[in-house]
């Protein structure tokens, strides 16, 4: 670490930590739901809007954690306005407390009363149901955030990285500006909230991860070069194939049938950036000598391609045909694929730079029982994991089958009931998740701190 | 690496084109849209029935055309489903009135305590969206 | 900071028969993803004209590569072939198992043929787990 406000990134990553475990155990009370009904610690919708809200807003912790670290070091300066952007996280912070609380105590109708939402309605849309006044703070945060990163970066170095990870989160600022048109014809409301979610997901997002791993292979190997010219390609892959690759949200929601054409198409390019970035790691890490002693982090790095491949790419790949995706779309298909994809992309890259940046914010770059502790979690986790998509996926099929294909006249529970061994295997998988999360928070317990 | 800087200018034109693109798709599909033959027929009881579903937080469950939770059923089509024109309308008013049901080892779906206003204007939204030209999606009527 | 640069091995182009290489990891993964059974009879053909026993890595990947594809056919084809002739297709489990199969087996062959074709082009030996030749 060469400059004091790169500590920021510090309680950006402490934060995003402990929201990403209250956001696992909302998903395991989901899992229980699915099998358990006796037992309703909350309600479906309740755990399901925490658990998704969390997950998004944690990511976004991560990542503007990573930006704080990796912006003043790519620009070999201190951050523009250092204690604003401490502030900012306070805010930020106390911003998503107050949001949880809400959801948790509140039932949804009377949060929307109480903020206003029948005279702005932008409410009650999956991945968009925060109160339109939190969806302003976030807003005006990441306008403050990005102004601040601008900043920097215009008065200092400017690298690849930096102006990528910069592009990556203007873009997403400028994007969340969908969030506050909401229609009142539902398909043209559908129409735009998919610029939000899509653009965001497999657009700016995606470039970040993909500057943030280039960052961590630059730190990994040594070669900035190499590193430049691939992320370069993984740029251009993605930005080329995700605009277009839109049309796949777009088959069955009432729009002209040509995106059915147009979303397949860019939909089987989309699998590129995945396969550029398992390319890129395996080709660039082995043809120079490794620096890091760090081993937890070459763990991390080189697995995150390969699993974003299959959660993502794979995964993705398997059920956005239009064909396939007219007997796939809105099963638990789709939310085996969403767990994957998050998973193996945005939880694991930004666990990837935690990994990274906190042993060096916290001084226990030689630790070794920490590592081990870390790499037993991160097998735990990701194992788990898969197997659970995998669960999620055969139930999926199995839902498909007998409620898509065949004339049995079964209502959407009874399918659902016959479904019960495999929801209870993926809850299963998801307290072994669980178990693995603890043993990574146990990991910067036992981590010796080397006195300086 | 000459590799490197000549597709820099592909790839800036294949961005400008895909993006300009999807400018023109999104304009003949919001001028599609706008045509009466695809429902730009909203009333505005209509218009309140989809701020009820969103206000009750719908989507937390169930799918409205395949999107939302994959807990409980699709509702795209649920008006047609329970009898369309015919029946619809009483048996979705029954069953909001009636949950939860109780019954043990069964999803239970709460009690939101919707004023008659609210029911026929949720009810008007739900077959409003049931008569969206879906590609024939769903592939079964059971969503 | 002087980090940055750090002296590599700049001549990774100028490693002879480094092309042949990546030309037969190439065409393993156009096998398994766009031209199925064309890129085989070109490696087949490749693999027959030039000299496969060297120690070069042209050989090396050569070799691999033919083996891979042969392994890769009999898991996706052959396997799902007798899977689907044997199994009852009115039953979902048949599909439960045969999708997941095929896509896991599918995805695990495609990864390990890009590690592949990165090893070539890094000019490294490379050798398929348990699929490919030992030597």
């Amino acid at each position: 670490m060469l400059y004091s406000s790169q500590r920021i990134a510090k309680p950006y990553f402490i934060a995003a930590i402990t929201l990403f475990t209250i956001q696992v155990l909302f998903g395991l009370s989901m899992g229980m739901q699915y099998v358990e009904i006796s037992i309703p610690l909350i309600s479906f919708d309740t755990a399901r809007l925490i658990h998704i809200s969390l997950l998004i807003i944690w990511i976004l912790f991560g990542f503007m954690g990573a930006i704080h670290y990796i912006i003043p070091e790519e620009s070999e300066r201190e951050l523009y306005y250092p204690k604003q952007a401490i502030q900012l996280f306070w805010i930020f912070l106390s911003l998503v407390i107050v949001t949880f609380f809400a959801y948790l105590l509140l039932p949804y109708a009377t949060l929307a009363k109480i903020t206003g939402n029948q005279f702005f309605p932008t409410m009650g849309r999956e991945y968009l149901e925060q109160p339109t006044i939190i969806k302003l703070g976030i807003f005006a945060i990441l306008c403050a955030f990005t102004y601040n990163m601008t900043m920097t970066v215009l008065h200092g170095r400017k690298t690849v990285i930096n102006l990528l990870l910069l592009t990556g989160i203007a873009g997403s600022t400028i994007v969340f500006i969908f969030a506050f048109y909401n229609s009142s014809n539902l398909v043209i409301a559908k129409y735009y909230k998919w610029w939000l979610i899509h653009f965001w997901l497999e657009g700016t997002w995606e470039l970040i991860m993909e500057a943030i791993l280039a960052y961590i292979i630059f730190k990994i190997t040594g070669d900035r070069e190499i590193v430049e010219k691939w992320l370069y390609v993984m740029v251009a892959v993605t930005l080329t194939t995700s605009i277009l690759g839109i049309g796949h949200h777009y088959y069955w929601i009432g729009m002209p049938e040509y995106w059915q054409w147009i979303g397949t198409i860019f939909s089987i390019f989309e699998m590129l950036p995945f396969f550029f970035m398992v390319l890129f790691v395996f080709n660039v890490v082995n043809c120079t000598k490794c620096r890091s002693s760090n081993r937890a982090l070459k763990l991390w790095a080189l697995s995150t391609p390969i699993m974003a491949f299959l959660g993502a790419g794979v995964l993705g790949f398997l059920h956005t045909l239009a064909p396939v995706n007219y007997y796939s779309h809105g099963t638990q298909i789709t939310s085996a694929h969403g767990h994957l994809a998050f998973y193996s992309t945005y939880v694991m890259i930004v666990l990837t730079m935690i990994s990274y940046a906190m042993p060096l914010l916290r001084n226990t770059v030689t630790d070794k029982i920490g590592q081990r502790f870390e790499i037993l979690a991160f097998w735990i986790m990701t194992i788990s994991m898969f197997c659970m998509a995998l669960f999620t996926v055969i139930a999926g099929i199995m839902q498909v089958y007998i409620q898509r294909t065949t004339d049995i006249n079964l209502p959407f529970i009874e399918i659902q009931n016959s479904m019960n061994i495999l929801y209870w295997l993926r809850e299963i998988s998801g307290i072994i998740f669980m178990f693995g999360v603890i043993i990574y928070i146990i990991s910067f317990f036992v981590a010796e701190i080397k006195k300086t | 690496m000459k590799i490197f800087t000549e597709p820099k200018y592909i790839y800036y034109s294949s961005l400008i084109l895909f993006i300009c693109i999807l400018l023109g798709l999104t304009i003949h599909t919001i001028v599609v849209l706008h045509q009466p033959e695809h429902l730009n027929n909203l009333t505005p009881q209509i218009i309140q029935g989809k701020l009820v579903w969103e206000e009750n937080n719908c989507i937390g469950c169930h799918t409205l055309l395949g999107e939302g939770a994959y807990f409980a059923p699709e509702l795209g089509n649920v008006y047609k489903r329970r009898g369309g024109d015919n029946g619809g309308v009483y048996f979705i008013k029954a069953w909001l009135k009636s949950m939860p049901t109780n019954i043990p080892g069964r999803r239970q779906m709460p009690q939101f305590n919707l004023t008659e206003d609210e029911l026929n204007a949720l009810i008007a939204f739900l077959k409003w969206t049931s008569e969206i030209n879906t590609s024939s999606w769903p592939p079964s009527e059971k969503g | 900071m002087n980090q940055d640069k750090v002296t590599i091995n700049r001549s990774v182009s100028e490693i002879p028969d480094r092309k042949m290489a990546i030309i037969a990891e190439s065409l393993y993964l156009l096998n398994l993803l766009i031209i199925p059974g064309l890129a085989f009879f070109i490696l087949i053909w490749l693999f027959a004209k030039y000299d496969n026993a060297t120690t070069m890595i042209s050989g090396c990947h050569l070799r691999q590569a033919f083996s891979a594809s042969i392994w890769a056919g009999l898991l996706l084809v052959l396997v799902t072939w007798v899977m689907l002739s044997t199994m009852n297709h009115d039953s979902p489990y048949t599909w439960m198992i045969v999708i997941p199969y095929f896509v896991i087996c599918h995805s695990v062959l495609v990864l390990l043929g890009i590690m592949g074709l990165a090893k070539a082009l890094a000019g490294k030996k490379f050798h398929y787990p348990i699929i490919g030749p030992s030597s």
